[in-house]
């Protein structure tokens, strides 16, 4: 199914076992929360990730809204697609963390919160693609929507820094609140990520170009 | 439960969560490709007739 020859599949087929290994083998355990302190490099990672499709969703919405190409469209999809899979895991594992340090599955702390209106944008914005059959009329929202629910995104990543929250930030202003082998795990992990985002995206990518053409081949020989 | 059990379970979701998604795209990238292969028939079809 991945292209044979997708530089970022491969490099993704070994940069993953290789964070994993790293995580597993590499990373020291962190003194109070033992074991479960692991999950963070790749929730770390995961909503990196997540915000870079989120990103890439905004600037196809605007290069489409701008040139009305529907490659443009196909790339905001496919970010927005890949974005709330990304967002999805975010949340899960955040909750699996939470419930041995926090002693809950969850609560309504200003990054959590906000992470969940981000994954409720974007959810609202796959809803809305399946929902519309025009086209142009599917991309045109699409695009505003990821557009509108960027916004979100520099919430997200404020919210833990400005409001009361009891969500841990690593990335301070003063720098970043790890030991150094605990930073070299973190960059392995986030780099697996960022490389399984990029896969998972030119894939989707070319399913919904395949699709395009087939939907065109269709109109045409029913004319 | 035991902290180690948090872990594998956050491990699991994610692997699994990223395998159903492979998963799925494959099966509409081979409908796809079998829509697009009865289509060609079609036109192939349309091509003998004419």
């Amino acid at each position: 199914m991945l292209k044979r020859f997708d530089p970022f599949a491969v490099l993704a087929l070994v940069a993953i076992p290789g964070a994993v290994a790293t995580v597993f083998f590499y990373a020291p355990l962190e003194r109070t929360m033992g074991v479960v302190q692991k999950i963070f490099y790749f929730h770390l990672g995961l909503a990196a990730a997540a915000f870079l499709s989120f990103f890439v969703a905004c600037v196809a919405g605007v290069l489409y809204l701008v040139q009305r190409q529907r490659v443009r469209d196909e790339q905001c999809a496919a970010a927005v697609e890949v974005g709330v899979l990304f967002t999805t895991l975010v949340l899960l594992t955040g909750s699996i963390w939470g419930r041995p340090i926090w002693n809950t599955w969850w609560t309504w702390d200003p990054r959590l919160t906000t992470s969940l209106i981000l994954w409720f944008i974007f959810a609202g914005c796959l809803i809305l693609r399946g929902a519309v059959e025009q086209e142009e009329k599917r991309a045109v929202f699409c695009a505003v929507m990821a557009i509108v629910g960027f916004v979100d995104v520099p919430v997200v990543f404020l919210s833990a820094r400005r409001w009361r929250s009891i969500h841990p930030t690593v990335i301070r202003s003063e720098g970043i609140a790890l030991e150094p082998a605990m930073i070299v795990t973190l960059a392995v992990s986030l780099f697996a990520m960022l490389i399984l985002w990029a896969a998972l995206f030119r894939l989707r990518c070319s399913i919904q170009r395949q699709e395009n053409t087939l939907l065109d081949l269709q109109q045409q020989l029913q004319r | 439960m035991e902290r180690a059990t948090y872990l594998i379970l956050a491990y699991m979701v994610i692997w699994v969560g990223i395998a159903a998604y492979l998963t799925w795209l494959s099966g509409r990238q081979r409908q796809t490709a079998r829509r697009l292969e009865e289509l060609t028939a079609q036109l192939k079809r349309r091509e003998v007739q004419s």
